[in-house]
């Protein structure tokens, strides 16, 4: 996100702006992007989706547990308590997605805020933002995340805190980049000079333009996310038992991993495919209406 | 560029993922000569200081405390169908006096430390002295927290080279099957390493001889040629961590060892078929969920405590969750107890009998009870798997119960400390040893975490404490259990049978009905 690609006198980004508002986005982004995209919006619904197909994540016999896959009305198996793992699998999606998507989207807006106030709030201002932001990114996110989960306890709750503070510190870099690159061109200079209120301007002229960027930047970091809750789920920061979590699931599969590695594998790919959906959409968005590289 | 980082990207998670799931690296040792290498479930090695090694629990006192040190008693192994009692050990014999105040103990001759050094009568109140008198030059405070039963002790006369009298201060009846790990070091290594030296160079009489220690891999010893009881066939154990318990199934298929403690129950059955060898035994190993009775609320309810009690499915545990590793707990002693009667067994599945008594005791819709367990380590067996499951049985009858997963010394540190904020506590422990008695079935005045009053129980359990008659005292037991099974101060879920798996080459070694096991048979084919 160098200085010169956008264009110096703000024509482009003008363009880059209408671009997503003119709705051909998706026609813009590569086939993998769009595939990728299509899969995950498949996903999503089916998550959401879930709780009105017949499927019960929680009922499970002992006596019929770690059964393989294809077994009659187990599709993929069941899992150490006997429990159906195509359910589980579902609702276990389900939560991730919850809990890595929702402290990016808070991320992104506190990042927005963040930004703004730096770009537009005066010198002390700039100062204290960038101080912050380079205070979050001292500490490796993974690390922070652990810290913050450890210390609110189990919980959707102290899950998402912890992702979000994570997310807050590379978010704000871009959208502070984004807001100084932009908020001297000649077009919101004029706006300034007709008169318009700096609120307006924000909100008319600036945004517009760097949400795109942001917001591509933000869809690929949501591979990352589910990767960290996976992670904390799997050393038993997620989700208390019995909700199904991904990563706990991994966790709780995993000593089977020399009797019936393939029921391992299943909650291990489904964490893999959605870290990877998400970023190579994340670069399709960035390709279509960022600003960076088209 | 582009690609570039989705190819990293893609790698990066790839590998995480993947190294989430965990495979065990696979090493190879050449064993030459009668080496034994063990698996062990240890996290790290304790202190290697007599009474410190209680730290690492009976997996430290069994894979290294029992192999260099020994105590005046030991646990009586000699029958595997039979309980374990008290059998002797560095004491040949012992007279107990009218009152149970005074134990006049016979030591046995022709034993000598590792380094040469006598036992008698002075080596041992040499030891005595460095855990209870403070102005001892040796004395460590620390190691009398692990060794409760000295307090009880008076002083200590000398009477001859090789006999001594045990003075106590009120009688305990348990005296002689509590000295069973207190143990005797080298008096001469004390006085040579000061006493901080026992931590990293043990020297005691036992049927092993320490040779070194890599931290935080591997310990070794090798064979005591001057063993005064049976001289060990193996020239050397070397006990390797492993506490990941699909790592040590791993290591024991891949030849890095031979033994494994605490195999993994839903491995046993692929192991037998690739020609390992799986041995279990039902022993004293009471696997339970203590609840807190004197709160305000359910638990304080006999009613519903019994009501658990009908409500969760053992047979489906021990079966099908642990593939038959475990019995069910259907009273207060597991029947490898030596309090154990048949006739106590009460409790089994039944919902209906549940819910009624949840109706009678007001509850007709259950509660809420948060629970905090042990993640890992000897003796817990599968502890998240087991207490979902029970979340799962419980919640059939409207029990819905929340966990706290924490590790072996946070349990402890918590218990100890009080205000827990558990309504109840999953960890396991052997009834062999009266001090697990008193923390989990005392009041809070005399120790008692979960502080449990019932004057019928304390009134026996006080009995038995100064019995020293062994049948009286065993009786008394025994009722004060079946007092104990019909208040339901526990979650009754399942005894341990200890599954160990072993290369075919391993031979000699019958496991017992105990923690407690014996390498002085077993060797290497």
């Amino acid at each position: 996100m160098s200085e010169n690609i956008g264009g110096q006198n703000g024509k482009d980004d003008k363009i880059t702006a209408s671009r997503f508002t003119r709705k051909n986005w998706f026609v813009r982004m590569p086939m993998s992007s769009r595939v990728s995209l299509g899969l995950l919006v498949c996903l999503v619904l089916l998550s959401v989706i879930a709780q009105w197909l017949p499927l019960n994540a929680y009922a499970g016999e002992l006596s019929k547990r770690m059964q393989p896959i294809g077994t009659p009305n187990h599709l993929l198996g069941t899992d150490a308590q006997g429990r159906d793992l195509l359910a589980r699998l579902i609702f276990g999606m389900r939560t991730s997605l919850f809990i890595s998507v929702t402290p990016v989207i808070l991320a992104t807006l506190l990042a927005l805020l963040i930004g703004i106030a730096s770009g537009f709030g005066g010198p002390v201002l700039h100062a204290v933002c960038a101080k912050l932001i380079d205070l979050l990114f001292a500490f490796p996110g993974i690390l922070l995340s652990l810290l913050i989960a450890i210390c609110l306890g189990n919980g959707v709750f102290s899950l998402i805190l912890a992702l979000t503070v994570v997310w807050i510190a590379p978010l704000s870099k871009v959208a502070e980049q984004e807001v100084h690159r932009i908020k001297d061109r000649d077009y919101i200079l004029v706006a300034r000079a007709s008169g318009a209120k700096t609120i307006a301007i924000i909100y008319r002229q600036l945004l517009p333009v760097i949400f795109p960027t942001v917001m591509a930047y933000a869809t690929s970091l949501v591979g990352a996310s589910i990767a960290i809750a996976g992670g904390l789920g799997f050393i038993g920061l997620g989700v208390p038992s019995p909700a199904p979590e991904l990563g706990a699931m991994l966790q709780e599969l995993q000593p089977s991993i020399f009797t019936n590695p393939t029921l391992v594998l299943e909650p291990g790919i489904l964490i893999i495919f959605l870290a990877i959906l998400f970023p190579i959409v994340g670069d399709g968005l960035n390709i279509s209406i960022g600003v960076s590289k088209s | 560029m582009k690609k570039n980082m989705l190819t990293k990207a893609v790698i990066g998670i790839c590998v995480a993922v993947l190294s989430l799931a965990g495979c065990g690296s696979g090493g190879s040792a050449a064993n030459q000569g009668q080496v034994l290498n063990i698996g062990s479930q240890m996290s790290s090695f304790p202190s290697l200081d007599t009474g410190a090694i209680t730290s690492a629990g009976y997996e430290g006192q069994r894979l290294i405390g029992n192999l260099v040190y020994e105590g005046l008693t030991k646990r009586d192994i000699s029958n595997p169908d039979a309980a374990a009692g008290v059998a002797p050990a560095l004491a040949e014999s012992w007279s107990v006096s009218d009152s149970g105040l005074e134990y006049t103990m016979k030591l046995r001759k022709g034993v000598t430390f590792h380094d040469g050094d006598k036992w008698n009568s002075d080596a041992l109140i040499y030891n005595i002295n460095r855990y209870t008198k403070p102005d001892d030059p040796n004395y460590d405070k620390t190691l009398l927290t692990y060794y409760t039963v000295l307090t009880y002790v008076d002083h200590v006369e000398k009477v001859d080279d090789y006999t001594v009298k045990f003075v106590l201060k009120e009688p305990f009846a348990f005296f002689l099957a509590d000295l069973y790990n207190v143990y005797f070091a080298s008096p001469k290594s004390l006085k040579e390493h000061g006493s901080k030296g026992q931590a990293s160079h043990p020297v005691g009489t036992g049927p092993f001889v320490f040779d070194s220690l890599q931290a935080n891999q591997s310990i070794t010893f090798s064979k005591n040629n001057k063993y005064w009881g049976t001289v060990p066939k193996l020239d050397k154990i070397v006990v390797q961590l492993i506490p990941d318990a699909s790592a040590r199934t791993a290591a024991l298929r891949s030849g890095r060892v031979d033994w494994i403690e605490g195999a993994q129950p839903d491995d046993l059955a692929s192991l037998k078929q690739a020609g390992f060898v799986v041995t279990q035994n039902a022993f004293d190993w009471e696997w339970s969920w203590q609840l807190y009775t004197s709160e305000d609320g359910p638990l304080a309810n006999k009613k519903v405590r019994q009501a658990l009690n009908y409500a969760i499915d053992r047979e489906a545990i021990c079966k099908d969750l642990l593939h038959g590793t475990a019995q069910p707990a259907t009273q207060f002693f597991a029947p490898a107890s030596l309090y154990y009667d048949k006739s106590d067994d009460t409790y089994t599945y039944d919902l209906n009998k549940a819910k009624q008594l949840l109706q009678e005791a007001g509850y007709p819709n259950g509660f809420e009870m948060k629970v905090g367990y042990i993640t890992a380590g000897s003796g817990a067996m599968q502890p998240k798997a087991m207490n979902e499951a029970l979340q799962a049985q419980l919640a059939k009858v409207g029990v819905k119960v929340t966990f706290d997963p924490v590790d072996f010394s946070t349990m402890y540190g918590k218990l100890a400390e009080g205000n827990t904020g558990w309504d109840a506590a999953n960890q396991a422990f052997s009834l062999e040893q009266p001090s697990s008695w008193s923390w989990s079935m005392g009041s809070k005045e005399e120790g008692g975490y979960f502080d449990y009053r019932n004057e019928q129980f304390d009134e026996l359990w006080k009995k038995a404490l100064v019995t020293t008659d062994d049948k009286e005292r065993a009786s008394l037991l025994t009722q004060a259990g079946r007092v104990a099974t019909d208040d339901a101060p526990w979650l009754f879920v399942c005894h341990d049978t200890a599954p160990r798996a072993m290369s075919a080459r391993v031979k000699g070694f019958v496991q017992p009905k105990s923690w407690w096991i014996e390498f002085n048979d077993v060797y290497i084919e």
